[in-house]
């Protein structure tokens, strides 16, 4: 883990927003349509269908254009991340302020062995997930992040 | 509370059995008081060294544990039956987001306030606020703390003349107000011009105006009666607020807690010179007002004085001059209004065309709107704090000390990508103040130097 640029996420990530994400679109539009076309309303089905597979497409094209977008560092004093497409979100996480950081995985990424590190400070509100860091590196990951974020607890 | 619930349920349960040999809706009445009354007795709490433990639930057990160093605030709720039988709900207030509220149904309140005293003097021996200068004997410590409370400061009251001139100008009545005052610009010509409909425009219009009227009358009373009485105290560190009439509300938040500080006010307020001033504490926000010490019809010129009180400690007041926003965030001002108010007035236009077609002029009034918004927007940033304020009808301004920011984000959007715009935005325990629309540069750049200057390790509390 390098201080200075920032790093890309593991390239497993984007298989599991394809599955997490435009799978169930795909799904949801095959199995509605089928379902209405057998229940005799051909035109609900047909837009039920479109909408399902449209949806999944643009999905699927866009996870290599969020894929490319997101981007980590950890910096001096603080942890940056970088992602977003349409809106653009790049947010600094101070050591200091870090209380917990727990290791994620959903069923997809516990069999692709990919995890999201979920960072926690006192508010609510702070953006601190990390997706698509490896199994075998995570806990060293957040080990070194939290040993940067020393013992402070001020809020 | 839930006593009384239960033996009157039974209770009545039995004499509607009795009487009515209505056995179904006697049993019912009977079955619930049982429950509760089981409810209640296997409800407990226990204080020990270092926390509260609260156990609860019949089937499903239930343990809360609340460490004494993450309490954050400790709230008193009195319901109308609460007070009439001398009880009270007390309610603490942890903080981050995965801690929850706790809430202990019921106490009696000289209960309530020696539990809420125990809490809040152990907070404190934990969190290191009262550190004893050597030599001094815990009995010391506790005589000062005695001393000081029960001397309380009062810093602020509240006449009813002015909660029921803050009432009639509150932020909602604002809002209701602004939206009559733009029908009735319509209105008016196009009940003039078109002759021939006069008179139902005539009735639209006085309709309007008679809700608006009774809107506005009923708040205020609505307002007065929840606010009524309203103090706020200084006892020792704790900050106290008081208000209410059918259901007496008492918060407390301890003045090294404060977040950040939002002072707001509107279009009819700034005309009496009245706002509201919140202190807001690291709860997690809930749907009530449990979250912040807000004084709501606060005289405008009282809160300097107010805060350098309250919170001397915390910097609050900024020292460098405020900044301004960029043109091309006033272009994008004056845009968003004339969009939404044209979209608003083109549906007059299209559904009584031709004379409906004033309400798309309605859109113009956009072009002052946006221009006096992007006036009232600034920002602060220095190494002590930074503020944000902005609105027109409803205008705030939050202020964060920079040693509560958690931290920082620059969210860009692609119109304002395009303008070199971005928003930034300060997480803070609780909350988030943002502004949007500042120069992207800027923003970027006070992203990228905001922790260089701040302390590492543990940060004084009340800095």
């Amino acid at each position: 883990m390098n201080g200075d640029g920032f790093e890309a996420l593991d390239p497993r990530v984007r298989t599991v927003w394809l599955v997490g994400q435009a799978l169930p679109l795909a799904a949801f539009g095959v199995v509605g349509g089928v379902a209405l076309a057998l229940a005799d309303v051909p035109t609900l089905a047909a837009a039920i269908a479109a909408v399902g597979v449209v949806g999944a497409a643009v999905v699927a094209v866009l996870v290599r254009a969020r894929y490319r977008r997101w981007r980590w560092a950890a910096a001096a004093d603080s942890l940056e991340l970088r992602h977003g497409i349409i809106t653009r979100v790049e947010s600094s996480v101070p050591f200091h302020r870090i209380q917990q950081i727990d290791i994620v995985q959903g069923p997809i990424e516990r069999v692709l062995g990919i995890a999201t590190l979920v960072i926690r400070t006192a508010a609510a509100t702070s953006d601190g997930q990390i997706p698509g860091i490896p199994l075998a590196s995570a806990e060293s990951v957040r080990a070194a992040l939290l040993h940067r974020a020393g013992r402070d607890d001020a809020v | 509370m839930t006593l009384i619930l239960g033996a009157g349920g039974a209770g009545f349960g039995i004499v509607v059995l009795i009487l009515a040999r209505e056995s179904l809706v006697g049993l019912v009445f009977a079955a619930f008081g049982l429950l509760r009354f089981v409810g209640w007795f296997f409800r407990t709490y226990e204080v020990t060294d270092r926390e509260l433990v609260i156990r609860s639930g019949v089937l499903q057990r239930r343990k809360q544990v609340v460490p004494f160093q993450r309490v954050q605030q400790i709230d008193f709720h009195r319901g109308l039956v609460a007070q009439v039988f001398g009880l009270t709900e007390m309610r603490i207030e942890t903080a981050g987001s995965a801690a929850g509220r706790v809430q202990l149904a019921y106490l009696d309140q000289s209960t309530g306030d020696a539990l809420r005293g125990h809490l809040l003097e152990r907070r404190a021996h934990f969190a290191g606020e009262r550190v004893a200068p050597a030599g001094t004997r815990e009995g010391e410590i506790d005589d000062k703390l005695a001393g000081e409370l029960a001397s309380p400061r009062r810093l602020v009251t509240i006449s009813v003349a002015q909660l029921a001139r803050a009432g009639l100008t509150s932020d909602v009545n604002a809002i209701v107000s602004s939206v009559w005052a733009g029908a009735a610009l319509v209105l008016v010509p196009i009940a003039v011009l078109d002759r021939g409909a006069a008179p139902a425009w005539w009735a639209a219009l006085a309709t309007s105006t008679l809700f608006t009227l009774v809107w506005c009358v009923f708040t205020t009373v609505r307002f007065c009666v929840t606010y009524v009485d309203l103090r706020l105290d200084l006892v020792g560190d704790d900050l106290r607020i008081e208000y209410g009439l059918l259901a007496r509300q008492h918060l407390s938040l301890p003045r090294t807690r404060v977040q950040h500080v939002s002072i707001s006010d509107n279009l009819l307020r700034r005309r009496l010179g009245l706002c509201t001033l919140a202190l807001h504490s690291a709860a997690r926000p809930g749907a009530d007002n449990a979250t912040r010490l807000a004084i709501d019809g606060l005289v405008r010129s009282a809160v300097e004085p107010l805060l350098a009180a309250a919170l001397p400690a915390v910097i609050v007041t900024p020292t460098t001059p405020r900044n301004g926003r960029t043109a091309p965030a006033a272009r994008r001002a004056v845009v968003r209004r004339f969009a939404v108010l044209a979209l608003v007035g083109v549906l007059p236009a299209v559904v009584w065309f031709p004379f409906g077609a004033l309400g798309a002029g309605v859109g113009a009034l956009g072009v002052p709107w946006g221009r006096s918004a992007h006036r009232r927007a600034g920002y602060w940033i220095d190494d002590r704090l930074v503020g944000f304020e902005s609105g027109v009808i409803v205008h705030r301004l939050d202020l964060v000390p920079r040693a509560r920011v958690q931290s920082v984000r620059v969210v860009s959007s692609w119109f304002q990508r395009r303008v070199g715009l971005a928003t930034l935005i300060v997480d803070v325990a609780g909350h988030a103040p943002q502004i949007y629309d500042i120069d992207g540069a800027v923003a970027r750049s006070a992203r990228d130097g905001w922790w260089a200057d701040q302390t590492r390790g543990r940060i004084p509390s009340g800095s």
